[in-house]
């Protein structure tokens, strides 16, 4: 039997599964929003925990250049 | 009541991913549409409200961190439900280390699994939806789950049997059985309601 031939069958309380839904109150939104809103945050935590340690490095290897080229300037 | 509540989901989950960092109400006009769904399905597989609340929170973020990768081939409900079944099924698989226990073969083993009806609680639920979920509660696992994610979820045969890690065969004759079992359960709370 095909999937659509069984679901033709179903009839009630079976089909009824289908638009089942419960009342959600007001703080399941917020909730929501609140774990978006940390998650996001710690993202950014993250990204800059990797950003900075690459910055530093960037600048480490600068340094020596720069001390050159203003030894050259003299 | 937005003006957004108007708007079609797909419309919604166009302007949800244009204002991800700024406007929120797009993504909240999509949870406020679904929600009560995504919160029944989770209370049905878990069959613990703290719980279902709990999952759907992170069904949502989930969601909501994964709109960018949302192609629209499918309609943003039917993947919301994917995000939600794989969610729920991992929750089970952490906290009752598989999914679903083996079932025996027709007969013994179909009247063993039964768990003792409680039609009693069944009846003081007085929501439709409630009396639909106190039914379900009363069915074990491994007939419970395949019948919501075929009925309540609409996943074919092919996916509930990827995702239970059960055979196409196996996964039909469940779903027969938890319809059966359902039906039955059902009538029977409908008649001690009744009485």
């Amino acid at each position: 039997m095909s999937e659509q031939a069984d679901d033709l069958e179903l009839g009630e309380p079976v089909a009824e599964l289908k638009d089942l839904a419960l009342s959600v109150n007001d703080r399941f939104g917020r909730r929501v929003r609140g774990r978006i809103e940390r998650r996001a945050l710690a993202g950014e935590f993250l990204g800059l925990a990797w950003t900075a340690p690459v910055m530093m490095l960037l600048e480490l290897l600068r340094a020596p250049f720069e001390l050159f080229q203003g030894k050259r300037r003299e | 009541m937005d003006s957004l509540d108007y708007e079609s989901d797909d419309q919604l989950v166009n302007l949800a991913r244009i204002e991800r960092n700024g406007d929120s109400r797009p993504f909240e006009a999509l949870m406020r549409r679904h929600q009560g769904f995504v919160v029944a399905n989770c209370r049905v597989i878990t069959r613990s409200a703290a719980d279902a609340e709990d999952l759907a929170q992170e069904v949502f973020v989930k969601a909501f961190f994964g709109l960018r990768r949302f192609e629209g081939r499918a309609q943003f409900r039917t993947w919301l439900k994917r995000i939600k079944v794989n969610h729920c099924l991992n929750h089970l698989r952490r906290t009752q280390g598989a999914v679903m226990i083996e079932l025996e073969d027709a007969g013994e083993g179909h009247k063993a699994m039964h768990t003792p009806p409680s039609a009693h609680a069944a009846l003081q639920a007085a929501a439709d939806h409630d009396r639909l979920i106190s039914v379900l509660d009363a069915m074990s696992d491994t007939l419970r789950i395949p019948l919501m994610l075929r009925d309540g979820d609409g996943l074919s045969y092919e996916d509930i049997a990827n995702e239970l890690g059960l055979g196409l065969s196996a996964v039909k004759m469940r779903i027969k059985r938890a319809r059966e079992d359902f039906r039955m359960r059902f009538a029977e709370a409908e008649q001690e309601r009744g009485a």
